[in-house]
Parts: structure tokens; C-alpha cells; sequence
């Protein structure tokens, strides 16, 4: 179920990330294009006056003599008209086209060759008569040399005037438009950064659906711990823990009573929240993962398997149904198989049941599976807890003061029984222990700290010999 | 030679045998057939009517026990507010009957939907809820349920809802299917067969993954979590087969009753069927039934016939309190443990009287 709502999430996310990326591009083009419709705009205005001057002007140039220029600002204005009238014609027969054909689509290349033809003949046309037109005005009104120089210099007047007129205009056009690109370039910034703190704030949530690290592990690793506080109120009960736990090694954790051992497990299966720092896994899917991310029932599908200092058992199950419960991730069937017994329960039954006989057997514990766990010997006890581990295929096996209320020789049985574990089932194994035999006896590394802060990593000769670790723990000498 | 073969065949067949009789399905089965023995018996007239009556009404309270029991025996849930489910579930079975007239069977997939979501519903609200508190808001709600019942107008107040006449089973008017209309004293039968179906399911239910986890969940609950258990999902799934067993048991109440008082589903019906199944042992399916014939149904059964209970009726209500205190005291088990204890004692005398008969050593 979770999987389906992650997956959904994830489309949901990068549906959005698409769409205010698209946002962000259309923003930042537009303010191109907006610039230049307020140029032109000015230009347009600037235009229509000078259009408006010659048409007042254009008895005297008329009489003047001066019309080439007009030839062909009337006829780009009358050539407008037609150009719309055909323009208005072809809209109506392409929707003409669409009821009649029913979603066919016309060519409009060729339409509008036919269109561009009658144009081209049109303003031939045009062209033509306008000629002879202005030929007619200008022998018409005809003048002699003095009313032409007079006329001339009314023509100067009226010109420069306008030319004056013009710059105004344009000044005022353009400080306008200064203006107002002014607040829409603000309000378009504005919006880019925000459209741009969404697309990080979408990364970012979609990195967190995906599960994509920016970390890499190093060679061999298998648990990281990066700078891992755990504070109660005040209490700092693990402070700044960092080290790192590599493949098939057999890791203890060392420290007086109170530094914060079972804290520190605490942290990394997610019994606790973290306050800061990071604990990363290298799963057995070789996958890497944020165990922060975790919740505390889905650690052990990514192969942690933990036992508790005190036994904690399920005292009305039989020890064979205590470790079929351990393997409860393993089941791969759903609510109604399990409601009607389907075959596909059944052979999953079968399996899980075969091979919690097989770490019974394993563990010498063959005779107790049919017991429930009330009045059995503390040893059996803690051996059913670590076959318990076993049932998840552990990548990582972590065990609180396995050896706790064991003498010298059970001690010695149990270091050898993980020694075996290890080898047979590859796993790694991450111990709290206080006895120090047992500790530099199997560890080939070990970790001390002391009141929640770290006080040396290494192998056990370099814990031994180290000075801070002797005031603290050993027994200064 | 032969004998060795006559002796081997007689093995294998024993064995087989062993394994239909042994198995625990055959048991509820013939359990079931038991049942609708009595009532056949009491059609012809040689069991009294009281007799088939209080076994009806000792199944319907032994479902509800069962789904109670699933709470409390397995997931360590105390919740005690069974009787205003029940109620619930009766007095929407009559409406549907009565007002809407949708025939009895359909019914039931609607009793089911609405206790589905209401379970989902409760589950939800206990999830940060344990222990005592847990009881006092599920008493809560089920005292709102039955002040909602006393004064509504579609439950018909405070004095209940009646349905008479002919109970219609199947009806499909587009396939022009009239219906299959039943006498009253039929809903027996249909009640030993939700009962044994329910039974079956329970007991898939204890003997599967979800019953381990539950009672992971009860002992220890950091054992749970780190064994992979979502504590939050089987919580919500122990009270949503709890409540759905609540309401098929009102369902069928309303059926077999035909009528529903608001009195009925009070705090001392949830108490009673909390006796029951913790009187039968809270974790055995024979051992709830057994208790709810001995609370809810002794007195017709047995009591009865002993004429100082004839004579002062309300003995027997301190007969069963009595019998609450010296159970708990003494057997917390209940009578599934007394049973087994009995079996084993047994066993032990018979093995003591073949060594007095044959001398030690056999």
C-alpha cells in the first residue's frame, strides 16, 4: 500500500515539477516579447500621427508637387482594408469547411495562395488607379513660382511643428512605457524566484519520495553513523556519535553504564528519533537508505534484526510461533489468504515453518519448539532471541549484551556461536557487551564511548592501550 | 505375515481416520450439525421451545463474543462497547426490513460495509489510546449509540422497533425471482450457518500471521515492532473484525427476535459478554461458546428444571455473578483451562490404575 501512494507521489511530483518549469520558461521569454509590444506600440501611435498629419498636409503636397512618398502610405492603408475584408472572408469559409467536412482540415497553403493571387491582382489594380488618380490632383491644382515658395514655407513650418510635436509624443510614449515595464519586470521577477524556490522545495520532496541520496558510502560499508545526537530535554544522551560499521566485521560498542550503548541501537533501528546527525545502511538489496526515513516496523525488511536486553518474548506463543512471528516480513500474502487459508498461505506456511525447524535445529533448540517461553532456563531464552534474528535474513544483526547473566562457560559457547553465525549466515554483527572477555575476545573492532560522546575507535589492542578509554572504563594503571 | 499386513492396514486406517476426526474443522462442523439438530427436534416436539430459544440466542451472543474476544484475548484492546454495535447493527437491519423492505440476505452486505468503516473508525480514535482509557471512550460511545437509539424517531424511541409477519431471504424483481419468504423459527438455521462460518474464520484468523502478530502486540510491543509488525494496522484490523462481528450479531438478533428495545444494549450486556469470554477462557474458540451458554443461557437451559430457581427468579443472576468471581479467582483460565486440566488429570488416573492393575514398568 505504501509502495502504490510513494510511486503516486512520485508522478504527482514530477508532474508539477514539469509544469512550473514550463511556467518559469514562459515567464522569462515573455518578458522579451512584452518589451517588444510596447515598442511597438509606440511605433504604431507614432505612426498613426504621422498619418494623420499627411492626410492634413496632403492638399499642399498636392499642390506641391511631392506625392511620391503618399503614393505609398495610401495604398498600404487601403491595401490594409482589402487585406482584412479577405481575411474576415477566409475565416468564414474555413468554418464553412469544418461543418461541412466534419473535422477535415482544409489546405490552407492553397487557400491561401488563391487569396495571396487575388491580392497580388488587386493591388496591381490598386496601384494603377491611384496613379492616375494622383496624376488628375496634381494637374489640377497646379501653382504658379511665389504661391509655391509661400506655400513652401507654410509646408516648413508645419513640418518642423510636427516634428516637434512627434518628439513629445515619443518622449511621453516612452517614459510611459518605461514605466510600466518597470513594475512588470518587478512582478515577473518576483514570480521567477517563486516559481523557482517551488522547483527546488519539488526537488527536494521528490528526492525524498525517490530516496535519492546525494551520499555515497564508502568501499565495504554497511552502517554510517554521522554525527548522531539523541537529547532528552536537556540530557544529551548520545552527543555527535560518527563511525562506521564495514562488511563482515564483528563490531562492539563499549562504554560504563549510562554512556548511552542501548540509546545508540535505539537511534539506529528507530525505537527513537534521532535529534540530529544521519544513520545510513547499505541494504541487502545493496540499495542505500536513510534509516531516519524509516519507520520502526519497515527496518527489518532492509535486513537489521535486533534482540533486546531483556528477553522480550511473546510469552503465549509456542517458541516455533515466536519465530514464525520473527519472519512476518517475509510473508508475501494478503488479508484474505490469511482470512481463508488459500493454497498460497498454506505453501508460504510450509516454508516459513520448515525453515524456523531449520534454525531451531541449528541452534540446538529442537526439543522447546512446541513450549511456550513461561519457566525456561535464561540461556534458552537468550538463544531463542537470537534465532529470532535469523528468521529475517539478516544483513546486520544487532545484539544488546548478548552474554548479560551468563557465566564463563556459557560465555565462551556463545562467542563461538557467533563466530558460526557470521560465517554461515554473512552477516555482520554490531554488539553491546560489558564483558570485556568476550568483547576482545571475537571483535575485530570495537568502538568506547562515554557519556554519549565518542572516546576511540580500533581494533582491540589499539582500545586496550589507548588512555582515554583506561580512565574511563578499564581501570586507569 | 498376514497379521503384520491386517495390523499395518488397520494402522493406515486409523490414522486416516484420526486425521478427519482430529481435525478441528470436522469438529465445528458436526458442532453445526448438532445444532440444527436441536432445532429439528424442537419442531417435532421433543425438545422445549425454551430449549431452542436460549441456544439461538447463546449463538448470536457467542459471535459477538468471538469478535470481543479478538480484541481482548489477542491484541490486549479493552474495549466495552460491544452492545451499542449490536444495537447498531439490529436497529439498520430493521430499518432496511421494515422501511425500505430489501430482503433479509442483502441486508447483510450493508451491515457489513457500515461496520467496516465504522471499525475504521474506532481503530483510528484507539490508535493513541491504551488500557482503561481505552474502555471508558468505547463505554462513551456506545452510551451515545443507545441515547441516540432511545430517542430517535426511525428506532422507534423508547419503545423499540418490531418487525412481524414474513422475513423475505432472496429478491430479484428485474429477474422477476418473487423471493423466498421464511417463517420466523427459520432464521435458526441461518444463524448456525453465519456461526460456524464465523467460527471457521476466527479460527483462521488465530492460526495465521495476524493472530501471531496480535499476540506479539499484546505481550510485547518493541518485540513487535522490531519483528516487522505494523502495531498501527492490526490495531485498526482487531477492531474492525471486532465490530463487524458485533454488528452480523445484531444483524441476526433483529432476524431471529423481530424486535429491538434500546434497554437491551445497556453497559450490562457488554459486561455479560465480557464475563463470557473471559468465564470461557479469552483465547479459545469452544472455550467462548461454552461461556456464553453458562451466562447467557443457563438459566433456561438448566436452572429451570431445579425448582428453587423456579421459585426465586433473580437466583440466577447471583448463581452467575458468583460463578464470575470463583472462575476468575481460582481458574483465570476459564473453562477451555479447566477442560484441558480435566483431560490431563484424567490421563494421569487411568495411567495410575493400569500400573496398580499391571504393575510399573508397562
Amino acid at each position: 500500500m505504501a509502495k502504490v501512494f510513494n510511486e503516486l507521489c512520485e508522478f504527482y511530483y514530477v508532474d508539477k515539477l514539469e509544469k512550473l518549469e514550463n511556467d518559469l520558461k514562459i515567464e522569462q521569454e515573455y518578458r522579451e516579447i512584452y518589451r517588444q509590444k510596447k515598442n511597438d506600440r509606440i511605433l504604431k501611435k507614432l505612426h498613426h500621427f504621422d498619418l494623420r498629419f499627411s492626410h492634413k498636409v496632403f492638399p499642399m503636397e498636392i499642390k506641391l508637387g511631392n506625392v511620391e512618398n503618399f503614393y505609398n502610405q495610401e495604398y498600404r492603408s487601403a491595401y490594409k482594408k482589402i487585406y482584412f475584408k479577405i481575411m474576415l472572408l477566409k475565416k468564414a469559409e474555413t468554418q464553412k469547411y469544418f461543418r461541412q467536412s466534419k473535422k477535415q482540415v482544409p489546405n490552407f497553403e492553397q487557400l491561401h495562395l488563391e487569396r495571396w493571387k487575388l491580392i497580388n491582382d488587386k493591388e496591381k489594380d490598386l496601384a494603377d488607379r491611384l496613379k492616375v488618380h494622383y496624376d488628375k490632383l496634381i494637374v489640377k491644382n497646379s501653382l504658379d513660382e511665389n504661391q509655391k515658395k509661400d506655400l513652401q514655407k507654410q509646408y516648413d513650418l508645419l513640418n518642423k511643428n510636427h516634428l516637434l510635436k512627434r518628439d513629445k509624443l515619443k518622449n511621453k510614449l516612452e517614459s510611459k512605457t518605461a514605466a510600466k515595464l518597470e513594475t512588470y519586470l518587478k512582478k515577473s521577477d518576483k514570480k521567477i524566484a517563486r516559481l523557482q524556490q517551488k522547483i527546488a522545495l519539488n526537488h527536494t520532496k521528490l528526492n525524498n519520495v525517490k530516496k535519492v541520496y546525494d551520499k555515497v558510502l564508502d568501499d565495504g560499508v554497511v552502517l554510517e553513523l554521522n554525527q548522531v545526537s539523541m537529547h532528552f530535554g536537556g540530557l544529551k544522551a548520545v552527543d555527535q556519535l560518527s563511525f562506521k560499521v564495514y562488511d563482515g566485521d564483528i563490531f562492539g560498542l563499549i562504554g560504563p553504564n549510562g554512556a548511552g550503548k542501548t540509546t545508540v541501537f535505539n537511534c539506529i533501528t528507530q525505537f527513537y528519533k534521532m535529534t540530529s546527525g544521519e544513520a545510513w545502511f547499505n541494504n541487502n538489496e545493496n540499495v542505500l537508505v536513510k534509516l531516519n526515513d524509516l519507520k520502526v516496523y519497515n527496518v527489518i525488511k532492509h535486513g537489521i534484526a535486533r534482540t533486546f536486553q531483556n528477553v522480550e518474548l511473546a510469552w503465549e506463543l509456542s517458541i516455533l510461533d515466536n519465530l514464525k512471528v520473527a519472519a512476518h516480513s517475509l510473508y508475501k500474502s494478503s488479508l484474505f489468504d490469511q482470512f481463508f487459508h488459500t493454497r498460497k498461505y498454506l505453501k508460504e506456511e510450509e516454508i516459513i515453518t520448515k525453515k524456523a525447524l531449520d534454525v531451531l535445529d541449528y541452534l540446538d533448540l529442537s526439543a522447546y519448539k512446541d513450549v511456550p517461553p513461561l519457566g525456561l532456563p535464561y540461556g534458552i531464552l537468550k538463544r531463542i532471541e537470537l534465532a529470532r534474528t535469523l528468521m529475517s535474513n539478516p544483513k546486520l544483526i544487532i545484539l544488546d549484551e548478548p552474554a548479560a547473566g551468563l557465566n564463563d562457560k556459557e560465555t565462551a559457547e556463545l562467542s563461538e556461536l557467533i563466530i558460526k553465525i557470521k560465517n554461515d549466515y554473512h552477516a555482520t554483527i554490531f554488539l553491546v557487551e560489558h564483558d570485556m572477555g568476550l568483547v576482545m575476545n571475537i571483535c575485530n573492532r570495537i568502538c568506547a564511548i562515554s557519556f554519549g560522546k565518542l572516546l576511540a575507535i580500533g581494533t582491540p589492542e589499539e582500545i586496550q592501550n589507548n588512555k582515554n578509554v583506561q580512565e574511563a572504563y578499564l581501570g586507569g594503571e | 505375515m498376514v497379521n503384520d499386513v491386517r495390523i499395518e492396514r488397520k494402522n493406515i486406517a486409523r490414522a486416516k481416520l484420526n486425521a478427519v476426526i482430529k481435525n478441528p474443522y470436522f469438529s465445528f462442523l458436526i458442532l453445526g450439525i448438532v445444532l440444527v439438530l436441536i432445532q429439528i427436534l424442537q419442531m417435532a416436539g421433543v425438545v422445549k421451545v425454551s430449549f431452542a430459544n436460549a441456544i439461538g440466542g447463546a449463538m448470536i451472543y457467542s459471535i459477538v463474543g468471538l469478535g470481543f474476544s479478538i480484541l481482548l484475548g489477542y491484541s490486549g484492546l479493552a474495549s466495552l462497547g460491544t452492545a451499542g454495535f449490536v444495537g447498531f447493527g439490529a436497529y439498520l437491519t430493521g430499518y432496511f426490513l421494515k422501511e425500505i423492505g430489501i430482503p433479509y440476505t442483502f441486508i447483510f452486505i450493508i451491515t457489513l460495509a457500515v461496520s467496516i468503516i465504522i471499525g475504521l473508525l474506532v481503530g483510528f480514535i484507539s490508535l493513541r489510546i491504551d488500557g482503561m482509557y481505552l474502555a471508558i471512550i468505547t463505554l462513551a460511545l456506545s452510551e451515545l449509540l443507545v441515547t441516540l437509539f432511545k430517542n430517535l424517531e426511525f428506532t422507534g424511541q423508547s419503545s423499540g422497533m418490531s418487525i412481524g409477519g414474513t422475513l423475505t431471504l432472496f429478491k430479484f424483481t428485474a429477474l422477476g425471482f418473487d423471493g423466498i419468504k421464511v417463517q420466523m423459527k427459520f432464521v435458526y438455521f441461518i444463524i448456525v450457518a453465519a456461526l460456524i462460518l464465523i467460527i471457521i474464520l476466527t479460527y483462521n484468523i488465530i492460526r495465521s500471521p495476524i493472530g501471531r502478530a496480535m499476540l506479539t502486540m499484546k505481550n510485547s510491543e518493541s518485540a513487535a515492532k522490531a519483528m516487522g509488525v505494523n502495531v498501527l494496522k492490526y490495531r485498526i484490523l482487531a477492531f474492525v473484525i471486532a465490530t463487524a462481528y458485533a454488528f452480523i450479531g445484531g444483524f441476526l438478533y433483529m432476524g431471529y427476535y423481530r424486535n429491538s428495545n434500546p434497554n437491551t444494549w445497556s453497559l450490562a450486556l457488554s459486561l455479560n459478554i465480557l464475563a463470557a469470554v473471559i468465564v470461557g477462557g479469552s483465547k479459545s474458540i469452544w472455550g467462548i461458546m461454552s461461556g456464553t451458554v453458562v451466562i447467557f443461557s443457563l438459566k433456561a437451559l438448566v436452572l429451570d428444571n431445579i425448582p428453587l430457581f423456579v421459585q426465586y427468579p433473580d437466583l440466577n443472576l447471583i448463581f452467575n455473578g458468583l460463578l464470575i468471581i470463583l472462575i476468575i479467582m481460582f481458574y483465570p483460565g476459564g473453562l477451555a483451562r479447566l477442560a484441558v486440566d480435566v483431560k490431563f488429570k484424567t490421563k494421569k488416573i487411568i495411567r495410575k490404575i493400569k500400573e496398580i492393575k499391571y504393575g510399573k514398568g508397562i
